[in-house]
């Protein structure tokens, strides 16, 4: 079995985690041989200057909403055999509260050309019901497509460097939401192997914000109820699925 | 050709009386007219509807009950039935009254296929209240793709052959979902090979009659409602397309 490696490539909309991130980053180097981060433009010079000041760490900055594709892109340059994508703030919840299972994901990662990490279902049920309810929709639907019940919206893909190089040449970079569906998608019709795991370190991270620690269950519930009570989060949450499944429909009728 | 109008009604004390306005316009159109209602309605209502001649009207059983289901159904007990033209009670009311000549410009293009689809226009869709028209369009992409074709589903309105309401009748039940439906039916019939086609209509508006209304319309609880009849009629979509919904 040849040797492979494994960077971690995550896009960051700063929220008051850089203090966990600094604390944890150890934990992140035993496990990643490189991080590639994207960060806004416009963020702060505080955050910019850390990131620096962090070993093996490279850093890519991203106009709109978010540099997901661009952040894959860098952390091609790592020359490493596999990547894990995975959105900051989660990546921050999941080595503070479960490295060891993080660890293992990223090994299951570096197995496989596409790895979707979904939730499961007590992470799942950490989440607001407005997000619940409406990414179920993309998850059925897309779920029937593949031949196997997954959660493809909780925000981490792993990619071997074949499966990266496809993605990026296919996948438009206008919407970040192309990730939960779009990616694996693409690898599957390329003919590339993928394979689904689930894990409790993806349990709700919103919560977590400006907060010194990890929000415990009571504060997620507490913040869940509050989103659930909102009609405008359900607004959001309806359009958000809509985004997903449009981009995944898209990848699979698009001319590859 | 006999053409029958089914409908799931709620008789009421407006709705009948716009009812007997309309017998006439509709037996122009129509060699019959199939009713169920729900269980819990006035007799009375219900037997002066049985009063025509040519309208059949089936008290519903108590419970969940498929009605739409029920009124296909009793649609083919009718003599020589060619067609069935199917739609929400209330909604078969108001936009053959608003807008006759749309609604003749529906049942002709009942022929053309075994279901037909009948859609809203952009300008009618766009009049829905947000949590309607942001769940629909969604339950439009997913079916949509699954068709092959782009429709509209959530108007409430099908025309289906003798041949493909049979079908349904024999595949599907009275215990079904009644809003599962909507996907369900046409993407079985076009999973056995029957023709599915669509027409948009302009009949379909939605009408925020006050303040109150406009405000439950968009509600949390409207949301969750919607999503979750999102989920059902996809989820019977997926079914259907893999051959596991109905019998």
């Amino acid at each position: 079995m040849s040797e492979t490696s494994i960077v971690v490539a995550a896009a960051w909309a700063p929220r008051g985690e850089l203090a966990r991130l600094q604390r944890y980053y150890p934990r992140l180097q035993q496990i990643y041989t490189h991080m590639s981060v994207s960060v806004p433009k416009d963020a702060d010079a505080d955050v910019i200057s850390a990131l620096q000041a962090l070993p093996n760490t490279s850093i890519v900055y991203y106009e709109g909403w978010s540099g997901r594709h661009l952040v894959v892109e860098d952390a091609l340059n790592a020359g490493t055999t596999h990547i894990q994508y995975i959105d900051m703030d989660r990546l921050i919840r999941w080595v503070e509260t479960r490295p060891d299972e993080l660890q293992q994901v990223a090994e299951r990662v570096q197995s496989v050309d596409c790895l979707t990490v979904g939730r499961t279902p007590a992470a799942y049920q950490t989440h607001p019901r407005p997000l619940v309810e409406t990414e179920a929709l993309p998850n059925a639907t897309f779920s029937q497509w593949f031949g196997q019940q997954m959660d493809f919206c909780a925000g981490s893909k792993g990619l071997s460097q074949a499966a990266a190089e496809f993605v990026l040449a296919h996948s438009p970079r206008d919407v970040a939401l192309r990730m939960d569906v779009e990616w694996l998608v693409l690898v599957h019709r390329a003919g590339l192997t993928w394979d689904y795991v689930e894990a409790d370190g993806l349990d709700w991270e919103t919560a977590d914000r400006f907060k010194d620690w990890a929000a415990t269950s009571a504060e997620q519930a507490a913040l869940a109820a509050t989103h659930a009570d909102d009609p405008a989060e359900w607004a959001l949450r309806v359009q958000v699925a809509r985004d997903i499944l449009l981009c995944g429909l898209n990848a699979v009728d698009m001319d590859l | 050709m006999s053409i029958i109008l089914a409908l799931a009604l709620r008789p009421t004390d407006v709705n009948v009386p716009q009812f007997e306005r309309l017998y006439d316009g509709y037996m122009t159109l129509y060699d019959g007219i199939s009713i169920v209602t729900p269980s819990d309605v006035d007799m009375g209502r219900v037997d002066l509807l049985r009063s025509y001649d040519r309208v059949r009207v089936l008290n519903g059983a108590a419970g969940v009950e498929n009605r739409r289901y029920r009124t296909l159904q009793q649609a083919l007990e009718f003599e020589d039935v060619a067609a069935v033209h199917y739609c929400d009670g209330d909604h078969a009311l108001n936009r053959f009254e608003r807008d006759p000549d749309d609604w003749h410009m529906t049942v002709d293009a009942i022929r053309d296929v075994d279901c037909l689809i009948i859609g809203r226009t952009q300008a009618v869709f766009e009049s829905y209240p947000p949590a309607l028209y942001e769940t629909e369009r969604i339950i439009n992409d997913v079916v949509s793709h699954l068709l092959g074709q782009r429709v509209d589903l959530g108007s409430g309105a099908r025309g289906f052959s003798r041949a493909a309401a049979e079908y349904i009748i024999a595949q599907d039940s009275p215990a079904s979902h009644p809003v599962a439906v909507d996907a369900a039916w046409p993407v079985m019939l076009d999973t056995a090979g029957f023709t599915v086609g669509t027409v948009l209509s302009n009949g379909a508006y939605y009408d925020v009659s006050n303040e109150a209304t406009r405000q439950r319309l968009e509600s949390k609880t409207q949301w969750i409602k919607r999503v979750e009849m999102a989920r059902e009629i996809i989820a019977a979509g997926i079914r259907a397309a893999e051959g596991r919904y109905g019998a």
